[in-house]
C-alpha cells in the first residue's frame, strides 16, 4: 500500500459519502448555470452581424433548448 | 446480422457511389492550400455541425455503445449528454469565435502565437503520432467489424475503405470530408432511428422495454451472485462503488470537466472544420447545432442496447447486441441501410483524422520548419502528398496490427495514447486562453510533467508492473482513462502555475492572444 493508494482510497471514501441526491443537483446545476450565462450574453454575440435579427437566428434560443433538455434529462434519470 | 441479399448490397453500393460523387463535385473548387485545409472558409453551419457529430461517432462506437449499454445500462448516455453538450455550448460562445477571429489553421499554431515554437512542436508531434496510429487502428476496427457483421475479409476491407476515403479526401480536402459527413451522418441517424422504432414496437413500447430490462437484470444478478439484483440500467448517475466503469466521479470530474472540453476545444480533427466555417456567427451556430443533435443521440445509439437486453437477455458477448437486433428486426433489404449507416460512421471517422493529420504536418512542420515561404499551391501539393502517405501508412499499420499474434495488446495501447496527452494539452491550451500570466517556460514544464504523470499512473495500474512491485493496481475501474486525464490535467496546471510564477512574463504581443487581449496600456 503506497502513499498514492492511501490518497486514492481517502478520496474514494470521501466521494462515496456524498449522497447521490446531492450529486444529481451538481449534474443539473451545470446546464442550469450555463443557461443563466447564455441568457446574459449580449445579442451582438449571438445574432448574425449583417442582417436584421429574427427570433430563429438568435443562438441563445437554441443553446437554451439544448441545455434545457439536459436539465430535464438529469432531473428524470 | 444474418444473410445479406442483393438488395442490401445495392443500397451499400448506392451509398458508396454517392460519397464518390460528392467528393468529385467538391474537388472542382479546390485550387489552393487554404481551400484544401479549411475549405476556403466557406462551410455553412449546418454542414459543419453535422460533420462534428458524424466525426465523433464511429462505426465501432455504434456497436460498442450498444454493447456497453447492454452490459451497464443508460450511464453510457453521459458521454453524449453531460460529456458533450455543456462543453459544446461554452466552446460555441467563447473559444471557437476566438480561434476563428485570429485566423489559425491548427491548434498547435495558436500555441506558438500565444507561447513559443517549443510547445507548438511538442503538442503537434503528440497529435501527429496519435492521429497517424489511430488511422491504422480505425481502419482495422472497421474491417474487424465488417468481418463480424457481413463476413468481409479483413485485408480487403482495410484496403477498400482506405482507397475510398483517400480518393475524396485527396481530391476535395476538408470540404469533401465535411459534405460527405453530412450524408454519412444523415444515413447513420436514419438507420439507427429505424432500429429503435422497430425495436420498441417489437417489445411493446417503453413499458415493454422497462419490463424486459428489469427481468433480464434480475435474472442475470441471481445467476451470478445470488444476491438481490442491483439494477442501474435506467440510471445516469451511478454511485462510487458501482460495478460498472462509470461512477459519477469519473463522469463529472474526468468526462464533463476535462475530457469533453479537451475534445471539443482542443482536438484538431474537431476544431478544424469549425475554422472552415464561412463566418464567426456560423462557427458558433455549427457548435450549437451539433449540441442539439447530441441531445438526441443517446436515444438512437444507446437505447438499442437496452432493447437488445430485453429481447436477448442471455448474450455472452454484449457487442453482439446490435447485430443480433438488426438480424432479428430488419427485413431483407433494410439491413443494407444499416450496413450503409455503419460504413458511413466508420468512414466519417477515418476521413477526418486523415485530413487533420495532413493539416498538422503541412502547417506545423512543413510550413513552420521546412519551407516557411511556401505559396498556396505548394501547400496544396504537400497536403495531397501527405494524404497519400498517411493513407499508405494507415493501411500498413492496420495490416501489421491484424497480423500481430504476440498478444501484447498494441491495439489497446494505441487506443490509450490520447489519454496520455489529452489532459496536459488541454491544460496548456486553457492556460494560454484564460490567463495572461502563464509563460512559455511554464506551459512547457507543465506539459512534460502532465504527460509523465499520465504515463506513470498508467504504468502503475498495469498488472505486469503491480505484480513486480507486489502492490495493488492504483485504480479500481478497469479502464481508468478518465482518471488519468484528471490527474495529468491537475499536475500540468500546478506545474505551469509554479514555473510561470518563477519565470519572466511573455511579451505583450504573446499575451494579447489570450481571450482578454493585450494587457492594459499596451498596444500589441
Amino acid at each position: 500500500m503506497s502513499l498514492l493508494h492511501g490518497i486514492g482510497n481517502l478520496l474514494r471514501e470521501l466521494m462515496g459519502q456524498i449522497p447521490l441526491g446531492a450529486v444529481r443537483v451538481m449534474f443539473v446545476a451545470i446546464p442550469l448555470v450555463l443557461m443563466v450565462w447564455v441568457l446574459r450574453l449580449p445579442a451582438s454575440q449571438t445574432t448574425p452581424p449583417d442582417s436584421r435579427p429574427r427570433w430563429n437566428t438568435d443562438l441563445r434560443l437554441w443553446a437554451w433548448v439544448a441545455l434545457g433538455a439536459q436539465v430535464l434529462i438529469y432531473c428524470v434519470f | 446480422m444474418g444473410k445479406l441479399t442483393v438488395f442490401d448490397y445495392s443500397i451499400v453500393a448506392l451509398y458508396l457511389i454517392a460519397t464518390m460523387v460528392i467528393g468529385v463535385w467538391v474537388s472542382r473548387y479546390i485550387k489552393t492550400g487554404r481551400e484544401f485545409f479549411l475549405a476556403g472558409r466557406s462551410l455553412p453551419w449546418w454542414a459543419v455541425g453535422m460533420s462534428l457529430v458524424a466525426t465523433d461517432i464511429g462505426g465501432t462506437d455504434l456497436i460498442g455503445v450498444g454493447g456497453a449499454t447492454y452490459r451497464h445500462g443508460l450511464a453510457l448516455a453521459n458521454f453524449e449528454w453531460i460529456g458533450c453538450v455543456p462543453a459544446m455550448i461554452v466552446a460555441a460562445f467563447v473559444f471557437m469565435p476566438h480561434f476563428w477571429r485570429i485566423g489559425i489553421t491548427t491548434i498547435p499554431e495558436f500555441l506558438e502565437r500565444r507561447f513559443d515554437v517549443r510547445i507548438r512542436t511538442a503538442v503537434a508531434a503528440c497529435w501527429l503520432v496519435f492521429m497517424a496510429c489511430n488511422l491504422g487502428v480505425m481502419l482495422l476496427a472497421s474491417a474487424t467489424l465488417m468481418k463480424a457483421l457481413a463476413g468481409w475479409p479483413i485485408e480487403r476491407t482495410v484496403c477498400f475503405v482506405a482507397v475510398m476515403v483517400f480518393f475524396y479526401t485527396y481530391s476535395g480536402g476538408l470540404a469533401a470530408v465535411v459534405y460527405t459527413d453530412v450524408m454519412q451522418g444523415t444515413i447513420m441517424i436514419g438507420g439507427a432511428a429505424m432500429i429503435v422504432v422497430m425495436g420498441l414496437i417489437d417489445i411493446g413500447g417503453i413499458e415493454g422495454l422497462q419490463r424486459g430490462v428489469n427481468a433480464a437484470v434480475a435474472a442475470r444478478a441471481n445467476v451470478e451472485t445470488g444476491e438481490p439484483p442491483r439494477n442501474e440500467h435506467f440510471d445516469l448517475i451511478l454511485p462510487v462503488d458501482t460495478p460498472s466503469p462509470y461512477p459519477w466521479t469519473g463522469i463529472l470530474f474526468g468526462l464533463a470537466f476535462i475530457t469533453s472540453p479537451a475534445y471539443w476545444i482542443g482536438n484538431q480533427a474537431i476544431v478544424q472544420r469549425t475554422l472552415g466555417a464561412r463566418s464567426e456567427y456560423e462557427a458558433k451556430a455549427s457548435y450549437i447545432w451539433g449540441a442539439l443533435l447530441k441531445s438526441v443521440f443517446p436515444l438512437i445509439i444507446a437505447v438499442p442496447g437496452l432493447i437488445a437486453l430485453a429481447k436477448f437477455p442471455a448474450l455472452e458477448n454484449a457487442d453482439e447486441a446490435l447485430p443480433r437486433l438488426i438480424g432479428s428486426l430488419m427485413p431483407a433489404g433494410a439491413k443494407g441501410i444499416f450496413l450503409a449507416a455503419l460504413l458511413a460512421a466508420l468512414i466519417s471517422n477515418v476521413d477526418s483524422y486523415l485530413n487533420s493529420a495532413a493539416t498538422i504536418f503541412s502547417y506545423d512542420f512543413y510550413l513552420r520548419f521546412l519551407r516557411p515561404n511556401a505559396d498556396e499551391r505548394q501547400l496544396l501539393r504537400v497536403g495531397r502528398l501527405m494524404t497519400i502517405l498517411f493513407s499508405v501508412w494507415g493501411v500498413m499499420f492496420a495490416l501489421m496490427l491484424s497480423w500481430d499474434k504476440s498478444g501484447i495488446g498494441i491495439y489497446s495501447i494505441f487506443q490509450t495514447l490520447m489519454a496520455f496527452f489529452n489532459g496536459p494539452a488541454f491544460a496548456v491550451l486553457l492556460a494560454g486562453l484564460l490567463t495572461r500570466s502563464a509563460t512559455s517556460r511554464g506551459v512547457l514544464a507543465g506539459f512534460v510533467a502532465g504527460v509523465l504523470t499520465s504515463v506513470s499512473l498508467y504504468l502503475l495500474n498495469r498488472p505486469e508492473i503491480t505484480g513486480w512491485l507486489q502492490t495493488e493496481p492504483l485504480f479500481r475501474v478497469a479502464d481508468p482513462f478518465l482518471y488519468l486525464s484528471i490527474w495529468s490535467f491537475l499536475v500540468t496546471i500546478g506545474m505551469t502555475a509554479v514555473v510561470s510564477y518563477l519565470t519572466d512574463a511573455d511579451p505583450p504581443e504573446k499575451q494579447a492572444m489570450s481571450l482578454y487581449g493585450a494587457p492594459k496600456g499596451v498596444v500589441a
